[in-house]
This record gives structure tokens, C-alpha cells and sequence, in this order.
């Protein structure tokens, strides 16, 4: 069998958990409809995007890593580990300077505010970053115990 | 799904570790781990990359009674 970017069961894996993302998305949209039609705008377009495209993204790709379905065949490569922390560093780093400037509100005129991407990105990629070491650490502890 | 001992056993035979015998087959070493206790099924064509990297039939592995 030639070497793939994925193999059987990783791909039988994310087609499942792709489904459910998509389910998932469905009922974000639907609820960011309902809250659209009887309260209001809820957040300006960039950041709705931002939060309808994350949220399942962050399922997907959290679900993916622990399934061991994520990152091509190998075991995840440090360099990814190391840009995901990256960023949810300096993310963290911009939102934790906002709060301690007392500059950091969550709602805004009753919408969400724009500052709250800084912290969606944290929590992504921090969140990516950690499940990526964690399943990396039992990849190891499995290996040592077959071996 | 049981367990495919006989999959383990043959392994062994060969001394492969699981990770050398997913790198001949061309998966992971998570998916042949998935394969031995049972938690995935094989499609055919990965059935019989594992019988030749483990020179055996399909029915030492796969088919047949336990």
C-alpha cells in the first residue's frame, strides 16, 4: 500500500468527526439566526465569522488530535506544537494586557466585542497546542508499553 | 469487534514491532494498534498488505475460526 497523506482509519475517523462539525455549524448558524431575528445583531460580521468558522474548528481539530487523525500519518511534528503555543502566547499576552489596563470588555453596546477575537485565538490555539502534547506524551507511553 | 490475536501472534513470530509492521503496510502505528485489539475492521486491500508483509494467508489472519 502506498504511503498517504492519511490512512484508512484516519480518514474513516475524520470523515466522522467532519460530519459532526458540520452538524455543529448548522445549529450555531441557526441560533445566530434566531438571536439575529428576535434580539439583534449580536456582533459585526468579522467577528460572527470568526466565531461561527472557530468553534467548529476548534471541535474538529481538538477531536481529530485525540483520535490520532490529525497531521498527516506521522506523529504530530514539534515545529506545529511549537507555532500553536507561539501564538496562543502572544495572543494570551495581548488579551492579558487588556484586562490589566482594565481595557478588556466581553459585550459592547450589546454586542460582542472585537477584543474578544484576541482571546477566541488564544483559546484555540493554546487549546490545539495542549491536546497536540498530551497525545503526543501517550503516543510515547504506548510505544514504551508495547515495547 | 474481538481482539485479532492471531495478528499479535504472527507479529511476534516475525519479531515486528507494530510501528515496523504499519510502516511496511503503510499506516500508522495507531491504526495496526486499532486492528490488533479490535476497535477497527481493515478494508480488504489493507487485509492482505498486512498477509504479505507477514508472508500468510488471509485466512491465518483474518477469516476463519478461532
Amino acid at each position: 500500500m502506498k504511503l498517504t497523506r492519511y490512512d484508512e482509519f484516519q480518514l474513516s475517523i475524520r470523515h466522522r468527526i467532519a460530519f459532526q462539525t458540520m452538524i455543529i455549524t448548522f445549529i450555531m448558524i441557526m441560533i445566530s439566526g434566531y438571536v439575529k431575528t428576535f434580539y439583534g445583531t449580536w456582533a459585526n460580521p468579522m467577528l460572527e465569522m470568526l466565531v461561527l468558522i472557530m468553534i467548529p474548528a476548534m471541535y474538529f481539530s481538538t477531536l481529530s488530535i485525540a483520535k490520532n487523525a490529525y497531521l498527516q500519518q506521522k506523529d504530530q511534528p514539534a515545529l506545529i506544537i511549537i507555532l500553536m503555543g507561539l501564538a496562543a502566547v502572544l495572543s494570551g499576552a495581548a488579551v492579558t494586557s487588556n484586562i490589566l489596563n482594565g481595557m478588556f470588555t466581553l459585550i459592547e453596546n450589546g454586542q460582542l466585542s472585537n477584543q474578544i477575537g484576541s482571546l477566541l485565538l488564544m483559546i484555540y490555539s493554546g487549546g490545539t497546542a495542549i491536546a497536540l502534547l498530551i497525545r503526543r506524551t501517550k503516543n510515547r507511553r504506548m510505544m514504551e508499553k508495547e515495547e | 469487534m474481538a481482539k485479532n490475536l492471531r495478528l499479535k501472534a504472527a507479529r511476534a513470530t516475525k519479531d515486528l514491532s507494530q510501528a515496523k509492521l504499519a510502516e511496511a503496510v503503510g499506516v500508522t502505528r495507531q491504526t495496526m494498534n486499532a486492528i490488533e485489539n479490535g476497535d477497527y475492521n481493515p478494508s480488504l486491500q489493507l487485509c492482505i498488505a498486512i498477509c504479505k508483509a507477514l508472508d500468510l494467508t488471509l485466512n491465518d489472519l483474518f477469516w476463519g475460526n478461532d
